[in-house]
């Protein structure tokens, strides 16, 4: 195969592809060179042998459904990698700060606070659960 | 429902666009996968898993291409994923494959021998190549957007073409 040929032969597939014009200087080399009208026709013949190739499918609506179905379930664990991550970094920074007010000498102070909070929530819980019951009465 | 508006909403987080895209776009993503791999099982497996995770990143699409495009993109990754993880996934039984448009017994005998010669040769080659000539022959992509899905220059599109057209012609 001389060099004409060759360069020629590899615009052809780039002109059967559609991504190059078939210029004048093909058409006409198509037209004297039995070589290259050769390839061309070829190529024409492999495209009908691979269209039978090309089988149509059913769409599957499981395979739809179970997507779905999988995004749901994977959405879900990545909600609670971060609400965990959430939790985690807060929790640290609450500690931090707990641990550095005691660095600071304010141990005392949260203690008595720690305290009073307990003695005082379970105190208002009859007052919350009244105003529970209020609310669900309206 | 024009694809814009049906990607407009699905990012917006309407299931039912949602749907309504993957089912336009099934049978692309399979036909595609299944000339791959050409195994029925491991397509279907695929598919759903290109599925997924167009669900779960929606989002992160911008729309710069088509839909289609991009879902074929995400396949074409978890293909090679997966030749990666399983080396011979393919265990072609060609004669499966629907014959398309047989006139007659004779035509049907001859399309099956094509398919299966085609599809031998098809099996046989390396996977980046099957991809560029499947997204060229059959979908009809432009070098730069296989390029682009490949994530390959266009001169490697190009010659892989060319390696699998070479390969091909010697059956005819």
């Amino acid at each position: 195969m001389s060099f004409s040929h060759e360069k020629i032969q590899e615009e052809l597939l780039d002109v059967y592809y559609g991504e190059k014009p078939m210029t004048e200087e093909i058409k006409n080399h198509i037209g004297n060179c039995s070589e290259c009208a050769a390839y061309w026709n070829k190529l024409e013949l492999l495209k009908k042998k691979l269209a039978t190739f090309d089988a149509d499918v059913e769409i599957d609506e499981r395979i739809i459904g179970g997507a779905f179905r999988e995004a749901g379930v994977l959405l879900e664990r990545r909600k609670n990698i971060r609400d965990m991550v959430a939790f985690a970094i807060i929790a640290i920074l609450l500690l931090g700060m707990v641990g550095l007010l005691i660095y600071m000498g304010y141990a005392m102070s949260i203690i008595v606070m720690q305290i009073i909070l307990m003695i005082c929530v379970p105190l208002l819980v009859p007052f919350m659960i009244r105003q529970r019951l209020m609310k669900e009465e309206c | 429902m024009d694809e814009k508006v049906l990607l407009e909403k699905a990012r917006s987080g309407d299931r039912e666009s949602l749907e309504l895209l993957l089912h336009d776009n099934y049978k692309i993503i399979y036909g595609y996968l299944l000339k791959l791999t050409m195994n029925e099982d491991v397509t279907k497996d695929i598919t759903q898993e290109v599925m997924v995770k167009a669900i779960v990143n929606i989002k992160k699409f911008k729309g710069d291409s088509k839909f289609s495009t991009w879902l074929i993109s995400i396949a074409s990754n978890l293909y090679k994923d997966s030749t990666r993880k399983n080396k011979q996934i393919s265990n072609l039984s060609i004669e499966d494959l629907a014959v398309r448009d047989s006139q007659n017994l004779e035509d049907e005998v001859i399309n099956k021998d094509t398919i299966r010669r085609i599809g031998k040769l098809l099996k046989d080659f390396p996977y980046e190549k099957r991809m560029v000539f499947i997204l060229k022959n059959y979908y009809d992509y432009s070098y730069e957007e296989i390029s682009t899905i490949l994530k390959c220059p266009i001169g490697t599109v190009r010659s892989r073409l060319h390696y699998c057209i070479e390969k091909l012609k010697s059956i005819i």
